[in-house]
């Protein structure tokens, strides 16, 4: 593993060495920022309307931070892309494969490595996004455990993210292909209960289940389920596996 | 590497792939069919009442809710939110939801009119109701698992309010009310119908204008004597017909009306009582809300009666019960009015005379005879006494007064009570906690600096200081 934490670091420094993470970041938190105040100034607004009804039941989670996390879930959609479209892309446009494939490091070590610092920098990038609703909860009377599921949800939906960002990016060597491609295939996976029903068939259960974003409703809402858990971590780790198929596969077709 | 080699890792590459999506499938399935949730909100919002929990740790029939419902409407959302936390809970409720608009032909064998309908099945029984909430939804599975009828019989033919009546004197949407909690409501004459009731049956007198026969009154004690409950609702006017039948179970309907200051502060006047002071009876122990009774007459216990009488609520201290005339200005003449609190409700339990007992117990055998048979014969409670209530207005449950505060919901208290339906439940809907946070004018300022501006600024400034430190390296 100590291959794999070479890579990873390689891969976290370049990251932050990159212009082009610090504006995807940046947008991605001003974006977020200035609908969380938006949020805010609407629930001050709906406060003033309702002063007479003191229990109306509004509070600035379910008025303020479930909207802004869900609209963050929407942004991941399109910043996870643009961050994962170089992981692999950049080595097979700059033919570095080669080097990798006849040094000692294996495609798994590869994988974890490169993974991992998505994994790193997609923490500090949610950690920027929630920096705003934490002071919330810190300066108010806003509910703390909600937000860190909250927090949680999207860690593990941008993690899906980009072992899908990933697998994509292994198979072109065209960074704007992979991101195009990746967008495509995540907003699939977000829509695609509409052709399942929770309810139905056991084929449109399991099309109903497969979405992305039907499992994060929960986190957001402050419940953690062990099947979103384990749904999140099945969706990753099938892609990861896709990645290291794919990587493989460049050894012997050469 | 040559082409046959090629393919069989490319075969072998896609057979992996093939394999592992069967395998994670599975599991996906596995964890979906026992998963468990944690529910981290601070009022609990996402998790079902003790009382439902427990009510489904004891299911022991199946049990089919259909919601009937637009697809990807917030109402087929909100069903399928309430109903996954009971289809986790247990393995004896599944649910479906029903888009009317794509599936006609099953909505029509179900005869939905409206969208939003919910029906619930078990065995042959099928009960509907058009309440998305916890509560309604547990009682529609409490009423179709429920082993049989509880009747609730109105009396007729001696001016009662009617069933059937939507005016304001009417009493049609108790009577709604009741059947929506699954009871069977009729209306008829008391001697017409005496053969029908049971220890089941609970009979109302839903305010007179006219006194009862002799015959019909003599019913009356020997339901009551024998297990059975009668629910009586008489006006002060009407007090005399049935001051005799009320003073043998120790209750005292006394003369006068009652006038109660208080309820003007609600915006009423005062000839309405504002009753919000319940004893520790069960059928009102956990009530909260106030009632409001207009032109309501006063009770008191007594002992030495057939029964043992129990008071159930009563109005405030300053409410008093008027003896005289009802003129323009009415005020408290303490040598002749009653000082509050004045009881308005009281109920008397009677023990089962000793004929009716073997009567009950002989029913109990032949019960427990029909359970070792495999039928279930619930329905038969092993109560042994009677039950007389009486409340001192009629008013409250009429569909001018039903809706003030807790007046139907006290009715509704009341008949659960009388029929041992204490299993119906009175579940509250769970709101969030509301918030106290104000923006002043320098927080919003303050906010907007920081969220939008500060937090992005330093994260595009650190990009360029990293990337011109790059640059000049």
């Amino acid at each position: 593993m100590r291959k794999a934490g070479a890579i990873f670091r390689k891969e976290v420094r370049s990251f932050f060495y990159s212009p082009i993470a610090y504006a995807v970041v940046g947008v991605l938190v001003a974006i977020t920022g200035y609908i969380f105040y938006s949020a805010l100034v609407r629930f001050n607004m709906i406060k003033i309307n309702m002063f007479r009804m003191h229990d109306a039941g509004i509070n600035l989670n379910n008025v303020v931070l479930d909207p802004v996390f869900y609209d963050t879930a929407v942004f991941l959609l399109i910043t996870v892309p643009l961050i994962t479209m170089r992981l692999l892309a950049e080595e097979r446009r700059l033919k570095t494969f080669v080097f990798v494939f006849t040094s000692p490091v294996t495609p798994a070590e590869i994988i974890a490595g490169k993974y991992l610092s998505y994994l790193a920098v997609l923490f500090a990038s949610l950690f920027f996004v929630f920096l705003p609703s934490f002071v919330l909860v810190a300066t108010s009377d806003a509910s703390l455990p909600p937000v860190l599921t909250g927090f949680l949800g999207l860690f593990l939906l941008g993690a899906s993210f980009g072992a899908v960002g990933l697998f994509i990016s292994s198979l072109t060597e065209n960074q704007i292909v992979a991101a195009i491609l990746t967008f495509g295939v995540l907003v699939i996976f977000w829509l695609i209960h509409l052709a399942g029903d929770p309810t139905g068939t056991p084929l449109q259960q399991v099309l109903a289940n497969l979405s992305l974003i039907e499992h994060e409703r929960d986190f957001i809402r402050g419940i953690v389920n062990t099947k979103d858990l384990v749904f999140y971590i099945l969706f990753t780790a099938y892609f990861l596996v896709l990645s290291y198929l794919s990587i493989e596969s460049r050894r012997w077709r050469g | 590497m040559n082409r046959k080699r090629r393919i069989l890792y490319g075969a072998n590459a896609v057979v992996v792939a093939v394999v592992l999506l069967g395998i994670f499938i599975a599991v996906g399935y596995f964890a979906t069919a026992y998963n468990k949730t944690f529910d981290f909100t601070e009022e609990k919002l996402f998790s079902l009442d003790p009382q439902t929990e427990k009510f489904l740790e004891e299911l022991d029939t199946d049990v089919r809710v259909t919601g009937f419902f637009q697809k990807n409407s917030p109402g087929a959302s909100r069903f399928l939110d309430l109903m996954k936390l009971y289809g986790e809970k247990t393995k004896r409720v599944t649910y479906r939801l029903i888009d009317p608009d794509e599936d006609p032909a099953t909505a029509k064998s179900y005869g939905i009119t409206r969208y939003g309908t919910i029906i619930a099945e078990s065995g042959e029984k099928t009960k509907r109701t058009f309440e998305l909430t916890e509560e309604a939804v547990t009682n529609l599975l409490i009423m179709v698992t429920r082993k049989g009828k509880k009747r609730v019989f109105f009396t007729s033919g001696h001016g009662e309010r009617d069933i059937r009546s939507r005016d304001g004197e009417g009493i049609a949407f108790v009577a709604d009310d009741l059947r929506g909690q699954g009871f069977e409501v009729e209306q008829g004459n008391i001697l017409e119908k005496k053969d029908e009731w049971d220890e089941n049956t609970l009979v109302v007198i839903p305010g007179t204008r006219k006194g009862f026969l002799k015959e019909e009154m003599k019913v009356l004690e020997e339901f009551i004597e024998s297990g059975g409950n009668v629910l009586a609702l008489i006006d002060p006017e009407e007090k005399d017909y049935f001051k005799e039948f009320l003073d043998k179970y120790g209750i005292v309907y006394e003369d006068g009306v009652i006038i109660d200051p208080s309820s003007r502060i609600f915006g009423g006047t005062p000839i309405i009582a504002l009753v919000s002071s319940y004893s520790g009876h069960p059928s009102v122990r956990d009530f909260k809300l106030a009632s409001f009774l207009a032109l309501a007459g006063g009770l008191k216990t007594k002992t030495g009666g057939k029964g043992t009488p129990e008071i159930l609520c009563r109005t405030g201290r300053g409410a008093w019960l008027e003896k005289g005339k009802l003129l323009h200005s009415v005020r408290f003449d303490s040598g002749k009015d009653v000082a509050g609190p004045i009881t308005v409700a009281a109920v008397s339990t009677v023990p089962v005379r000793e004929k009716e007992a073997e009567k009950a117990s002989g029913t109990e055998k032949e019960s427990q005879e029909a359970k070792s048979k495999g039928e279930s014969n619930t329905s038969k409670s092993s109560k042994k006494e009677g039950r007389l209530l009486v409340v001192a207005d009629s008013d409250f449950v009429s569909n001018h007064y039903k809706g003030f505060s807790g007046n139907g919901d006290l009715f509704l208290n009341l008949v659960k009570w009388m029929l041992s339906e204490e299993k119906i439940l009175n579940i509250k809907p769970k709101k969030p906690k509301s918030s106290t946070y104000f923006l002043t004018p320098t927080a919003k300022k303050l906010w907007f600096a920081g969220a939008v501006v500060v937090l992005p600024l330093f994260i595009f400034a650190t990009g360029l200081v990293t990337w011109r430190i790059r640059r000049k390296r």
